[in-house]
């Protein structure tokens, strides 16, 4: 049994030498026939194994072996006038030497191929033109599996391969169809020997056309670090500026099959708007299970406001599936750094930090975080697929004036050949107190004016809504709610604010919509009767030359245009309260107005019924609408409306139509009187036949002035409701002039005209029946006499 | 000139420096002014500092809106730079240099409107009142000119202190048709107030006027004109009430010849369709006790213009020189009508006297026949502008007159012409300057041949009293009365050069200058010249013109034969009257 083993033992080892050997036979005699037959070799390797488009050729082929021992061998292989051929891509590659020298032992693991010598020079210039069918990918299967094999070959020459001597000099490489102008790139790479470290990689790329120009020079050393760290260097010329590059990079590959890789260096770019600086630190691991990727940098020489952000950090997750180009599995990423805050006015911050009690941190920390999809984003699919989801955020801002969170997110997918982005707001800032917010915007030379800088209450902005991309632009929407009071005022109401930008981002409309809710104000205590203050410059007086048509014209062509619309509404009758000691018991007003995209205001305001008391009258309003619109050409404000006003024995009542400044008055009674009379009874609470003349003249004087059109509401309202002394009226001038009896004691001159109301004063009523009357009757004969009358008069 | 444009400069300084240290320092609480002045009114002050006594909305402002209101303001005054400083609890402010006018520039009149002749325009603050001013001006001058409907816009440039007049005329227009609305009265009672006609050249101061002589009559209690402009030309619609037609008047008071006086006043306006009017007046005062009615009865078939006036007058006149009863019942034949841009009137008629001098010389217990009559003239400025008493003219020619046989006891014929020119020199608006001139022309013919014969047969009514301040103003009041017998010719020139609105308050300083000479027989005017030189003030207050003056009469080329009349200085106040 023994035997039969050991001889069936001795027979498979027999078998295997036979094998052996006759596969060193075979080895052998290919290699002597390789090596004194290239040609036939190369036109049987041509035939049989090399693709059919690509054509092989060389000069002089020589393959020497030299025996260093039985198991070690020294082979010398050099090839002149190498020219490799390919149609599609295609290349031409002519090389002039090629001087490979390496040692083969059998049986030395450490030094079973030694490399001595390498030698490749070209002169001529290598062509090599991509398209588009070139890039095709051929077997599916995962990034690591594409690059393990070579990873294995890095794993291999860390462990085998050493160069003891290189020199690779290729002169001219164009490489054309990966940009719009062929790369033209010269490559060199020089490695005296292991021990004096003297490696060196040395590029030229260099691209010269009208829509890339590019010259850069690379080079790769290790003589300067310790280890086989290597060291590159690339600087350059672009169209748009310098790029200076230093870097090292180290990449090893484990035992368990995993890619370590670390980068760091600097980036400078140096071009007419400043210089950007990057200096990332990136570290990876590439295993079959994905790709991790960490980054660290800071970026310096960003556009204002911005100009740097430091501590960006930022990790890369891919994951891998085999066979499989890419997962189905999203890729992760998160990007976070610090962005400094800036302020135009260096007060700014400390004014802002008095009013809100806290510290205004130098800067704001931003983070990217999100996932994507390489499968779609590297390949086509008719229907709609995500390419990536991120969201944009800054760390939340809580204090005692706002609480600010902001946040954006962006959703991109692809629909067939078209990209799809989904932006959306997330955000939120809520002015918790508006007395401090008062203050500041006092502080910064912004008014609130009276009577609402005594409010207190919040005002809270919200951005929920997407940036919706639609063929007119890409708009979103965005919400704000005020709720602020004091003791008699109230302005609750609630805006959306909707932005869009039209398609070639040139124009942004803002379209603010304010529904008004509660909006309880107190009107100025001032008393019309003392004369309307002015509360805006006048009009009329110009402050600047206007702008030369040319300049005005660049303003409105060139640049990016805001352009800013607003609508109001109330959403109810009376939302509108305005306060006031004369209305009773306020002015209820509701309107409806909005700014059209010309600039121009239209729509309407109306109150509701109220009382407007004033001394010893008492007016109805029962209804007074004004329209406004701004487009048209002669736009004066519209009015329509009626008032009443109950005397002792009649109600006279006053239809408004017209104009708000120029209205016109139909007046009408209960009991029915002539308008003689209405005007007589409005103005003194009797009928004409019972007044005294200067009573009858001003009463003319009036209604005369009210046929002009040269009374307006106002005016209407204070004759209405105050007791007139007297009316003047001067139609040269259309100016009137009145006194009216604020008291038993007190009278007030309305109107501006003061020499026609000296004029009128010649007529004094002292009371209900007598008047004080001056008189001169000019120049007939013997009749010139001034006189001064008290008179009691009765028309009958 | 300079001299006196001197005084008055240094006067508004003063009147500017007192009121502008009132305004100056401590508007309120946190608002400080340190140059320039803003006098603010009640309401001003509330849309600056608060309101204390309010609700919480307007108790205080803040110091930001203040700011921007004090802008607003100080704009109005024509501070259109000023400068702010704000402290958290405190705002300053100067008010900056005030912009001033400097040139006044108009487009688009078509020549029809001269800048040069508007005054007060450069150097004056560039306000929003100047502006104002300056659109009236424009409207003003383009509708007196045919043009009833302009566009006109004014821009003050702050700048440049360039203001801006923008005129767009439109076209001349003629008067179209004439709507009345007279509320059943005759549309030919009309005719006799009427200063414009259809086919005229629109002109508002013929509106103007037509309003004011209705309204001035009494039978109309309100009226105005409403234009309406379309093709080329301009409808005119008179808006009008009537008033009921009787007015019962009671007057006291007093006049620069009575004080005081009463009268009891009585009119019926609408005796007819064609507002014939009734007029009855009872008065009483120290001086004078009389009794007047009369009548303007339109009633003749022809004319819409002319009327008979019967009248009746009884009185009893008391003066320091004579006393007597007079009775008076006559009928006139009138006529208003308007021409030339002239108002005409003219009236004569009979009139059956009584006199009977109780004191002084006249006669005694006679009754005659006269005859009287008077054209006057006065032109659409004068009328329309007559209390301002800036330009126009006016003229009378009057006769009074009796025949011996003719219901009288001798024959006597007094001749009276009188004439006022305005003359605003160089036309500006307003005026600097207003020259005024009046003259007078008076002679009685009597068949006595001179007053001192027969004295006592001559009525009052003709003889020539000179004095005060309607003629000689450096003499008393009827002073050069000829040893109370008093004159039978006269010729009067007075000057009065007036200088308007240079002073706050519409005061007018003024010079004056009266020249007479006087005869004693019919067409002779005897040696010496009465002169009176003086100065004196005008104020237009409100209840009417207030005259001061002070003038020293003097004598020149003196008569030793003529009788004696003391030179002294005379001092004048007069209300109601002018030049």
């Amino acid at each position: 049994m023994v035997q039969s083993i050991y001889k069936f033992l001795l027979n498979f080892i027999k078998l295997l030498i036979g094998i052996f050997l006759f596969f060193v036979l075979i080895f052998v005699g290919l290699s002597f026939w390789f090596a004194y037959f290239p040609v036939e070799t190369q036109e049987l390797i041509q035939k049989t194994i090399l693709p059919s488009d690509l054509r092989v050729q060389w000069s002089e082929f020589n393959l020497k072996g030299r025996k260093k021992s039985w198991t070690r061998w020294n082979i010398d292989l050099r090839i002149k006038q190498l020219r490799v051929e390919k149609t599609s891509p295609r290349l031409a590659i002519p090389v002039d030497d090629i001087q490979v020298v390496f040692n083969f032992s059998f049986f030395d693991p450490a030094v079973r191929i030694g490399f001595a010598h390498l030698h490749i020079i070209s002169k001529q210039k290598i062509l090599i033109q991509l398209d588009a069918k070139s890039s095709s990918v051929g077997e599916p299967g995962s990034l690591y599996q594409k690059i393990s094999p070579y990873l294995r070959y890095i794993d291999f020459v860390n462990r085998f391969a050493v160069f003891d001597n290189v020199e690779f000099h290729l002169k001219k490489i164009v490489l054309s169809g990966l940009m719009p102008e062929p790369l033209i790139f010269e490559i060199g790479l020089n490695k005296r020997n292991n021990f004096g470290k003297t490696t060196a990689l040395l590029a030229n790329l260099r691209a010269d056309g009208p829509d890339l120009q590019l010259a850069v020079r690379a080079s790769l050393a290790m003589q300067n670090y310790p280890g086989n760290v290597p060291f590159l260097k690339v600087t350059g010329n672009t169209r748009f500026g310098k790029i200076r590059h230093r870097g090292t990079f180290y990449a090893t590959y484990t035992k368990t099959h995993k890619l370590l890789f670390s980068y760091k260096g600097k980036v400078v770019f140096v071009s007419q708007g400043g210089e950007f600086v990057l200096d990332p630190s990136i570290s990876g691991e590439l295993a079959e299970s994905g790709l991790v990727v960490t980054l660290q940098t800071s970026v310096s020489g960003l556009p204002k406001p911005v100009s740097e952000v430091k501590q960006i950090a930022g990790k890369i997750e891919l994951p891998f599936k085999a066979d499989q180009n890419w997962s189905e599995q999203p890729g992760l990423f998160k990007l976070s750094g610090r962005i400094p805050l800036s302020f135009g006015d260096k007060l700014l911050p400390l004014q802002f930090e008095k009013v809100c009690q806290c510290r205004v941190p130098k800067n704001i920390a931003v983070t990217v975080d999100g996932q994507f999809w390489p499968q779609n984003i590297f390949s086509k699919s008719a229907f709609k697929r995500p390419l990536a989801d991120f969201a944009l955020s800054t760390d939340p801002v809580r204090n005692q004036l706002l609480i600010l969170e902001g946040s954006t997110s962006v959703k991109i997918s692809r629909n067939g050949e078209q990209f799809e982005f989904e932006p959306r707001l997330n955000s939120r800032l809520k002015i918790g107190d508006f007395q401090k917010f008062r203050a500041l915007l006092d502080l910064w030379r912004i008014a609130i004016p009276a009577p609402f800088d005594v409010l207190q209450g919040s005002i809270e902005v919200i951005a929920h809504e997407p940036i919706l991309s639609t063929q007119s632009g890409e708009q979103t929407e965005v919400t704000i709610k005020t709720n602020l009071k004091s003791e008699h005022q109230q302005v609750v109401f609630a805006s959306t604010v909707r932005f869009l930008l039209n398609p070639a981002r040139s124009v942004l409309d803002v379209l603010m919509k304010v529904k008004i809710e509660d909006f309880i104000i107190e009107l100025p205590p001032i008393d019309p009767m003392a004369g309307i203050p002015a509360l805006m410059p006048d009009p009329r007086v110009e402050m600047q030359p206007p702008a030369s048509s040319t300049a005005s014209e660049m303003l409105n062509t060139q640049g990016f245009k805001l352009r800013f619309r607003w609508a109001a509404e109330t959403l109810k009758d009376s939302s509108i309260r305005l306060m006031h000691r004369y209305a009773d018991p306020y002015v209820p007003l509701s309107i409806n107005v909005q700014r059209d995209p010309d600039g121009d205001v239209v729509g309407y305001a109306q109150t509701q019924t109220f009382y407007l008391q004033y001394l010893r009258r008492r007016i109805l309003v029962e209804r007074l609408r004004v329209l406004i619109d701004e487009s048209a050409e002669l736009s004066d404000f519209p009015v329509d409306g009626r008032l009443r006003v109950d005397q002792t024995q009649y109600a006279i009542l006053a239809e408004i139509a017209g104009t708000l400044r120029s209205p016109i008055i139909k007046l009408s009674s209960e009991p029915e009187l002539s308008r003689s009379d209405i005007i007589s009874v409005l103005l003194f609470d009797r009928r004409q036949d019972q007044l005294v003349g200067g009573d009858a003249e001003t009463a003319g004087h009036f209604e005369a002035a009210m046929a002009d059109r040269a009374i307006g509401l106002l005016g209407l309202w204070a004759f209405a409701s105050t007791p007139i002394r007297n009316f003047s009226y001067n139609a040269v001038t259309k100016m009137y002039a009145a006194t009216v009896q604020i008291s038993n004691t007190v009278t007030a001159s309305l109107g501006t005209n003061w020499e026609e109301a000296a004029h009128f004063e010649l007529r004094k009523r002292i009371s209900r029946r007598w008047v004080l009357t001056a008189s001169w009757v000019p120049g007939e004969i013997d009749t010139q006499m001034g006189r001064l009358v008290l008179q009691w008069e009765k028309r009958f | 000139m300079r001299l006196v444009r001197a005084i008055l400069a240094v006067s508004c300084f003063a009147l500017f420096c007192a009121c502008a240290s009132q305004s100056r320092g401590r508007i309120c609480d946190g608002v400080v002014l340190l140059e320039g002045d803003l006098p603010l009114t009640r309401n001003e002050r509330i849309l600056i500092c608060g309101y204390a006594g309010g609700s919480e909305g307007w108790r205080s402002v803040p110091l930001s809106q203040a700011e921007f209101q004090i802008r607003v303001l100080m704009q109005r005054r024509g501070y259109l730079y000023p400068r702010f400083e704000r402290t958290p609890r405190e705002l300053r402010v100067w008010s900056g240099p005030r912009q001033h006018i400097r040139e006044l520039r108009i487009h688009g009149d078509q020549g029809l409107l001269d800048a040069s002749k508007k005054r007060h325009m450069t150097g004056h603050p560039l306000i929003a009142d100047k502006l104002d001013e300056i659109y009236n001006w424009a409207l003003l001058e383009l509708r007196t000119r045919g043009y009833p409907c302009p566009y006109v816009e004014v821009k003050g440039q702050a700048w440049n202190g360039v203001v801006d007049v923008r005129v767009e005329p439109g076209s001349r227009r003629r008067i179209g048709e004439l709507i009345l609305n007279l509320n059943g009265l005759d549309p030919q009672a009309l005719a006799r107030y009427q200063a414009m006609q259809p086919g005229d050249w629109y002109d508002i101061r013929a509106t103007e006027l037509t309003v004011a002589r209705m309204l001035a009559d009494g039978l109309f209690q309100s009226a105005y004109f409403t234009q309406v402009c379309r093709d080329g030309k301009v409808d005119l619609v008179l808006h009008s009430s009537l008033g009921s037609p009787r007015l019962l008047r009671l007057g006291f008071g007093a006049s620069t010849e009575e004080l005081p006086f009463a009268d009891l006043w009585f009119k019926s306006s609408k005796l007819d369709e064609r507002a014939s009017s009734f007029t009855a007046k009872v008065h009483a005062s120290p001086r004078i006790q009389s009794l007047s009615v009369g009548s303007e009865l339109f009633w003749l078939p022809w004319s819409r213009r002319t009327y008979l006036g019967p009248r009746f007058r009884i009185e009893r006149e008391s003066e320091h020189a004579w006393e007597d009863l007079s009775a008076q019942w006559g009928a006139d034949l009138g006529r208003l009508w308007d021409w030339k841009s002239i108002r005409w009137r003219t009236q004569g008629g009979p009139t059956v006297n009584y006199v009977n001098t109780v004191r002084g010389t006249g006669p005694d217990d006679v009754g005659y026949l006269s005859w009287e009559g008077q054209l006057y003239l006065m032109s659409y400025d004068f009328e329309l502008f007559n209390r301002d008493q800036y330009e126009g003219w006016q003229a009378a020619l009057g006769y009074r007159g009796q025949r011996k046989g003719v219901g009288s006891l001798l024959n006597a014929d007094r001749l009276q012409f009188n004439a006022k020119y305005l003359w605003n020199i160089k036309n500006l608006s307003p005026p600097l300057l207003v020259l005024a001139v009046r003259g007078e022309l008076i002679s009685v013919a009597a068949n006595a041949g001179g007053i001192g014969q027969e004295p006592e047969a001559l009525p009052r009514e003709y003889r020539i009293f000179y004095g005060g301040d309607r003629n000689l103003r450096g003499w008393s009041r009827k002073a050069i009365d000829n040893n109370g017998i008093g004159y039978l010719t006269s010729l009067y020139l007075g000057l009065e050069l007036r200088f308007v609105e240079e002073l706050p308050r519409n005061l007018q300083p003024l010079l004056l200058l009266d020249l007479a000479r006087l005869g004693r027989e019919s067409f002779i005017l005897e040696e010496p010249v009465f002169t009176s030189v003086g100065l004196g003030m005008r104020w237009a207050s409100p209840i009417g013109t207030l005259r001061v003056s002070a003038a020293r009469g003097r004598i020149l080329w003196q008569d030793y034969h003529h009788p004696k009349y003391p030179e002294e200085w005379v001092y004048f106040i007069s209300f109601g009257q002018e030049f």
